[in-house]
């Protein structure tokens, strides 16, 4: 058993709740979701992101639009649709559930 | 001093130095490689180009160029190739799970490394061993034969390793006996790809954008239909292309090689051709010019150009061949003309000597007056032995009863006349060519001939000789035979090569039907036949 595998699956089993998270109530792009991971410690190596952005955004859960950029390419800014939201929502709740349960059991 | 590239990413461009650019290309195709099978890699990857494009621009401020270190950094924000590999339990109702490892070793041809093609050294990256070993092999069995049809074929179906990226999956892991063969395999379909590149689907979709606009159908589709002609097209060129390639290798190399091995066949080694002799002494007691000059003429007049021809298959087959020295074309054009004005003036020359034809005053001897004459050959157990494979003018060469060359020839014919009224003669007329009267009678008089004569026999020799020196120049013997009317004249079956097809005859016997039969001198200067059914 590799430690670091399941950390990182571990890491993985939430990384789509909380890409979703990131944009809850507001638009973001690419860099600033990446920032927003990254600074959580959720997100190692920038990569895994771009496959899964494109999946939630194919199964109707992201929308985007593009802003043109002063210093870089145009931005493709990320933004949940309505059924994003209620899924969040839900994973937020189901999150939470399985927080207590961890709690009470690690405790 | 590094060379700069430019490139697009994202719609922004960048000067990018050689080095680094190798590095970022092969990054990107092995993570489109890491991508495929994953839904929607096309635009995945957009977004990766231009995340790369956006971090270049953050870095690159000051100076202008994108170096390797540029690379290398954004190698390590983004994560290995595998870290673009979503876990597939997380989707899974929508993963098709037709992600597999791209590890396998794929072969190709190195070019860095090659002595031909490449070929040998791409099996020795492919087979994990030392290139000198496949070389050694190709070498041993390549006189076989195979190797080199088997090297060819190689050649033009497995890829050269030419990004970064394939020379390193050129390098990868071991590979094994069914990846050798499904190499092999794709080789041949690559044209067949091509075609089935012409993707249905695509067109109906176009055919759906255009909308309801019927021209903008027929438009789709006669695009589509042009792009898809495009791309068989190319594909066939480039297969048929290579294809020219081989075939001007194969059939130049074959000319090449067989023109060697006749030169040295006919002209080193003296081989005995059954009884026979080495055809170079035949040719050079017919050609008056040394016959090593004229064989080096000749080999130079079909050599350079099947060498040149071979060496454009080359060209076709390997784009970076090392390109021919100006000095080396002019010298082979040279050297090719030449040849050629020299092999016309010999050939003229050989003409001319053979430009005047003379025959020497017969000589006449009287014969007893007999009824019946019998004419038979006479044959010499010392040349009867010689039956020529080579000859020239049916002229051929042997050995005389010292062990000399000589010349050596079974053309004679005899014919049959009326005296009219004299007593019965045999002629003997030798006739040659030459360049003017006086050679070619020298030459008419080097003919040795001999005939016999008792009471009621004539032997005529089957062959007469001439010495080497007087080379072959339509040398031949013609015997006539006079004789008073109603003489008979017998004519042996060994004549039958001999007989001339002037004889007159009332059977309308051709030559060699005469001989065998009693026949009986008439009037008329013809013969008749006296023993033939009727």
């Amino acid at each position: 058993m590799n430690i670091e595998n399941t950390k990182a699956q571990m890491r993985k089993g939430v990384l789509e709740f909380c890409i979703l998270s990131v944009m809850d109530g507001q638009d973001k792009y690419t860099s600033e979701i990446l920032d927003a991971l990254k600074e959580a410690k959720l997100l190692v190596v920038e990569g895994t992101i771009y496959p899964l952005l494109t999946r939630l955004k194919n199964s109707g859960l992201l929308d985007y639009r593009w802003e043109e950029s002063t210093s870089g390419p145009p931005r493709k800014y990320y933004s949940l649709t309505e059924k994003g939201r209620e899924f969040t929502k839900e994973l937020d709740q189901t999150w939470n559930e399985l927080k207590n349960a961890v709690q009470k059991v690690t405790k | 001093m590094n060379k700069t590239i430019n490139i697009n990413l994202a719609g922004i461009v960048f000067h990018i130095d050689e080095e680094a650019f190798d590095k970022l290309q092969s990054y990107l195709d092995a993570v489109k490689k890491s991508l495929k099978g994953t839904e929607g890699n096309e635009e995945i990857i957009a977004d990766i180009e231009a995340r790369i494009a956006e971090l270049f621009s953050e870095r690159i401020k000051e100076k202008e160029v994108v170096t390797k270190d540029d690379v290398d950094y954004i190698i390590a924000k983004l994560g290995q190739p595998d870290d673009y590999q979503v876990d597939d339990s997380i989707f899974d109702e929508e993963t098709t799970g037709s992600k597999k490892s791209n590890k396998t070793k794929r072969l190709y041809r190195d070019t860095d490394d090659k002595i031909i093609g490449g070929v040998c050294s791409g099996i020795g990256h492919y087979l994990g061993i030392d290139p000198v070993w496949v070389r050694l092999i190709f070498i041993v069995l390549f006189f076989g034969g195979f190797p080199i049809i088997a090297y060819l074929i190689l050649w033009i179906i497995v890829p050269e390793a030419a990004t970064t990226a394939q020379k390193l999956e050129m390098k990868g892991e071991a590979a094994n006996l069914s990846n050798i063969e499904r190499k092999v395999k794709e080789g041949f379909e690559n044209v067949k790809k091509k075609v089935d590149d012409f993707d249905l689907d695509e067109t109906g979709k176009k055919v759906k954008e255009t909308g309801s606009s019927f021209f903008g159908m027929i438009t789709s589709i006669v695009g589509s239909f042009f792009s898809f002609l495009g791309k068989l097209i190319t594909g066939i060129f480039a297969f048929a292309g290579k294809l020219i390639g081989v075939i001007l290798i194969l059939v130049s190399f074959a000319v090449i090689i067989s023109i060697f091995i006749t030169f040295i066949t006919f002209s080193f080694i003296d081989v005995n051709f059954g009884s026979d002799i080495a055809p170079i002494f035949l040719a050079e007691s017919f050609v008056d010019f040394p016959v090593w000059l004229s064989s080096i003429l000749l080999i130079l007049a079909i050599g350079i150009p099947f060498f040149m021809l071979m060496y454009l298959g080359l060209k076709i087959l390997i784009k970076n061949i090392k390109p021919m020295s100006g000095v080396v074309k002019l010298s082979l054009l040279g050297a090719w003309l030449l040849s050629i004005f020299a092999l016309i003036f010999i050939s003229i020359n050989q003409v001319a000597t053979e430009s005047i034809r003379v025959s020497e005053n017969p000589k006449i001897e009287q014969l007893q007056a007999v009824d019946t004459l019998y004419v038979k050959m006479r044959t010499s157990k010392h040349y009867d032995r010689v039956d020529p494979l080579f000859n020239i003018d049916h002229m051929s060469m042997s050995y005389d009863q010292d062990g000399e060359q000589i010349l050596f020839s079974r053309h004679i014919r005899f014919d049959v006349h009326n005296s009219n009224g004299a007593n019965p003669t045999v002629e003997v007329s030798r006739t040659a060519k030459g360049r003017n009267y006086k050679k070619a009678l020298e030459r008419a008089q080097k003919i040795a001939y001999d005939y016999e004569l008792t009471s009621n026999t004539l032997y005529l020799n089957n062959y007469f000789t001439a010495p080497t020196d007087s080379k072959i120049k339509a040398q031949e013997v013609e015997i006539d035979l006079y004789l008073p009317e109603n003489t008979v004249i017998q004519l042996d079956s060994n004549t039958a090569n001999y007989i001339s097809h002037q004889v007159d005859n009332n059977m309308d016997f051709y030559r060699k039907d005469m001989a065998d039969h009693l026949w009986k001198m008439s009037s008329n200067n013809q013969l008749e036949c006296l023993d033939c059914e009727q």
